[in-house]
């Protein structure tokens, strides 16, 4: 039967979604598909959720089993952040993809917005193991519909229209006469009067109808999820760094709905995870640490980077583990003194020193850089171990090799508690994820989605020392693509880029 | 149709009606457009969901032609029943005019189901909407049942087959086990959740059935239009008095057994203090003159609709 969540329902139900959505928005831009390579028990797991963009809507669940023989059964089930396992559905078994014995798939209703934890547990002869893979449902699009469609839907209304009317005619015309009786002429005006009438009528309806939809349209395109509206500015004080300001503007920031997971967390060890992009050739890149400037802003000194405007994508995590993406433009002006990490602290106790993470990098323009190896500033070389032609919404593993300018293999340092950062983006900035080793995944809110659940969470493992890192991706649209990696290599974050053209999955490429 | 329009029985034609050069029976026009109504919602449904999510309330644009679909097979069965029923003799088979009140009947559960999340919940049954919705639908289709049928409780048989149906489902559905199976899990359920129970209708059924009965046969249009009216408004205002008191006794304590199943809600609804609570503002005393007003112009189409229903050869 239908829900009975009507009205007064309805208002309790809005209540409890503004509760329930900040938690866990993976670090992106333009999608929210997670990736995540990790753990489940003993079996080593990739999994890949694909979201509908819709809600309610039909996420895709792949499972793929990395490490681990002798899997009986995978199963998955969306866990909603407020409700956790008291209302989560009986699992779904994922069944194997035929032709690969490693694979496994299954589909899963996100019913509502808000914050979900995929829990995917996996059985087998070496036991049972379960992860928890943050999810947000998210409204982040809106299909046009497909000329052919619209064109005979149009059709079939004509059609329907035409037919009601007809009947209507028929109707008065001559269903009431015996049968044998011809109608008169008195009856077939009243016939056609009927049909004109309900012309009328029907027409004015579907201009209801129309007018209904237009409304129904609009409040969709208010629901769609957009991240906290920023401004950015540069203070060039003479004499000392230029400082970029990015201050929160959004009249929700800081509401009790906005932000019931109260202060911000660090990620990584870091509060705000910043990158800045050039626009116009992705020529220039920058991961920054802001430090608060106050409840609303943040600040950094900015490194020597070119003029021009900048893209920036700035990643925060609340405790709750809501983990949005800001997305803001900044003109960063000719001349950018260079702050000196090792210099003496900065005279006011409110101005921020460089972080000593921070990392910036002259990269090829774009459309310059090679497709499978970057020549880094120290004249090591990343190379892109590539696996052939990259196709949209395919399963990828990403794998990367760092080697010394005499061709030894290079030992990856830990970078910020990971082997690697990279930021993938189209190359109009429309997407932009924040990718890692372990996946797309906000790795605080898988913490604490376990721990609700009452599993035991993950600590951070330390990389193992290695020259190789690979990323687990899917590509979610087809285009122009750029990829940055970062490593750190000898105590310097070395940083390489990559220009890729994602075909689309029905190119046959690949 | 084929075989009326192409075979060789030209009684079979002489007693259908013309559609593009076809031959039917009008009901079977009607039902033959409700399915093709359905089927075009379909894709229109499939990308909704695509468009917009999976569109889980009753009334969206797609399901509305959905809905036009299944209320013309509703109503096609309806006419096919009426035609039947008006060819027969008078006082013969009494089967017709059970029949024409059953899909009546049918008809009225239909409206009903359309217009639930608005009317059938009783923390809905003070507001403005659920007397404007329920003055606008209940004279237009129990007058029009109780002038169309030939049995002299034609209306009260037809609110009672929405009642006996949905009261059916309200007892016997709780009675099988279920199990939730999309998260959010708001609340723990084990068995089936029916409809609310049903809105009182059988009174103002009786009493449109009541009043109708006082016309002559030969009573001319203004006299019809008069008692008409009166019946459509007679309806609503003993709607009101017993759905009124009625409405505050489900959102009480009493009423949450498994006779009056108040308090059946289903999983995706967060417990909460508004299962008990009117929802929205009340009625005001102007607005039930604009219910009676809406009543009156709905009890005249219910007349002119059954009149017309009282005559359908075809």
């Amino acid at each position: 039967m239908p829900a009975r969540c009507r009205g007064g329902a309805a208002a309790a139900i809005a209540a409890a979604l503004l509760l329930a959505l900040p938690v866990a928005l993976g670090a992106h831009v333009g999608t929210s598909n997670a990736y995540f390579d990790g753990a489940a028990g003993p079996y080593g797991v990739r999994v890949i959720v694909r979201t509908p963009g819709v809600i309610p809507g039909l996420a895709q669940a792949t499972v793929r089993i990395l490490d681990g023989d002798g899997v009986e059964r995978v199963t998955v089930r969306p866990l909603r952040s407020d409700v956790g396992l008291n209302g989560a559905p009986p699992p779904d078994i994922a069944s194997p993809v035929p032709g690969d014995a490693q694979l496994y798939s299954a589909e899963l209703w996100l019913m509502t917005s808000g914050s979900y934890s995929i829990e995917v547990a996996v059985a087998g002869t070496a036991g049972e193991g379960t992860v928890y893979v943050p999810v947000l449902a998210v409204a982040v699009r809106q299909l046009a519909m497909h000329p052919a469609i619209g064109v005979s839907l149009a059709a079939a209304g004509l059609f329907l229209f035409a037919g009601a009317l007809t009947i209507l005619g028929a109707a008065l015309r001559e269903s009431v006469l015996e049968p044998g009786v011809e109608p008169d002429r008195r009856r077939r005006w009243l016939g056609r009067l009927t049909m004109g009438i309900g012309g009328l009528v029907l027409g004015a309806l579907l201009w209801g109808g129309w007018t209904w939809w237009d409304a129904v349209d609009s409040a969709y395109q208010s629901r769609l999820y957009r991240p906290w509206s920023t401004s950015a500015t540069v203070d060039a004080p003479s004499g000392r760094a230029s400082l970029l300001r990015l201050a929160i503007d959004d009249p929700d920031w800081g509401s009790r709905e906005a932000t019931p997971g109260g202060a911000l967390v660090p990620d990584h060890g870091k509060l705000m995870h910043l990158f800045l992009v050039r626009a116009d050739d992705l020529a220039a890149f920058a991961h920054l640490h802001p430090v608060p400037d106050g409840d609303d802003a943040f600040v950094t000194p900015l490194p020597p980077l070119p003029a021009g405007d900048y893209r920036i994508y700035a990643d925060i995590v609340h405790e709750s583990g809501f983990a949005p993406t800001l997305v803001d433009r900044v003109t960063l002006p000719p001349t950018a003194p260079v702050p000196d990490p090792t210099g003496p602290a900065p005279a006011s106790g409110r101005e921020p020193a460089p972080d000593p993470d921070d990392s910036w990098s002259l990269l090829e323009p774009h459309g310059a850089a090679s497709a499978d190896r970057a020549r880094l500033p120290s004249g090591r070389t990343l190379w892109w171990n590539r696996e052939g032609a990259l196709v949209a919404d395919r399963e990828l593993t990403l794998s990367f090799a760092v080697t010394e300018p005499d061709g030894a293999p290079s030992v990856l340092q830990p970078y910020m508690g990971m082997r690697s950062h990279a930021a993938v983006f189209r190359h109009d900035g429309s997407v932009f994820v924040h990718l890692h080793p372990a996946g797309s995944i906000n790795m605080t809110a898988q913490q604490q989605f376990a721990r609700a659940a009452g599993a035991e969470p993950r600590a951070m493992e330390m990389p193992a020392p290695s020259d190789r890192v690979t990323f687990p991706f899917v590509f979610p649209e087809p285009g122009s693509w750029r990829m940055v990696v970062q490593v750190r290599v000898g105590g310097v974050v070395e940083t390489g880029a990559f220009d890729l053209d994602v075909h689309g999955p029905d190119t046959g490429a690949g | 149709m084929l075989r009326t329009t192409f075979g060789p029985d030209a009684g079979a034609r002489a007693a259908a009606v013309r559609f593009w050069g076809f031959y039917g029976p009008l009901g079977a026009w009607v039902c033959i457009w409700g399915a093709l109504a359905m089927i075009v919602s379909a894709p229109f449904d499939d990308w909704w969901h695509n468009a917009y999510g999976l569109d889980v309330e009753i009334l969206s644009p797609p399901h509305v032609v959905l809905a036009s679909g299944i209320f013309a097979i509703g109503n096609g069965a309806l006419l096919m029943a009426l035609a039947r029923q008006n060819a027969a003799p008078a006082g013969g088979d009494r089967r017709l005019a059970w029949l024409f009140a059953y899909t009546a009947g049918l008809l009225m559960l239909q409206v009903a189901t359309l217009f639930m999340e608005r009317i059938a919940f009783p923390n809905t049954q003070h507001s403005p909407q659920f007397f404007f919705i329920c003055a606008v639908m209940v004279p237009l289709v129990l007058i029009g049942v109780a002038r169309g049928s030939r049995s002299r409780w034609g209306a009260t048989t037809a609110a009672a087959v929405y009642m006996g149906i949905t009261l059916a489902m309200v007892w016997i559905l709780p009675l099988f086990p279920a199990q939730p199976m999309l998260a959010p899990i708001l609340r723990q359920v084990d068995h089936m959740i029916p409809p609310p129970f049903p809105i009182l209708l059988i009174g103002p059924a009786a009493a449109i059935d009541l009043v109708l009965r006082t016309l002559p046969d030969a009573a001319g249009r203004w006299r019809q239009a008069f008692t008409a009216v009166a019946a459509g408004i007679a309806a609503i205002v003993l709607l009101a008095v017993v759905q009124w008191p009625f409405a505050d006794f489900l959102l009480t304590e009493p009423a949450r057994n498994a006779f009056f199943a108040a308090d059946q809600w289903d999983y995706n609804t967060q417990p909460g203090a508004f299962q008990y609570e009117f929802w929205g503002r009340a009625m005001t005393p102007p607005l039930f003159g604009w219910t009676a007003a809406l009543a009156s112009v709905s009890a005249l189409i219910g007349l002119w609709w059954g009149n017309w229903m009282a005559r359908v050869r075809r």
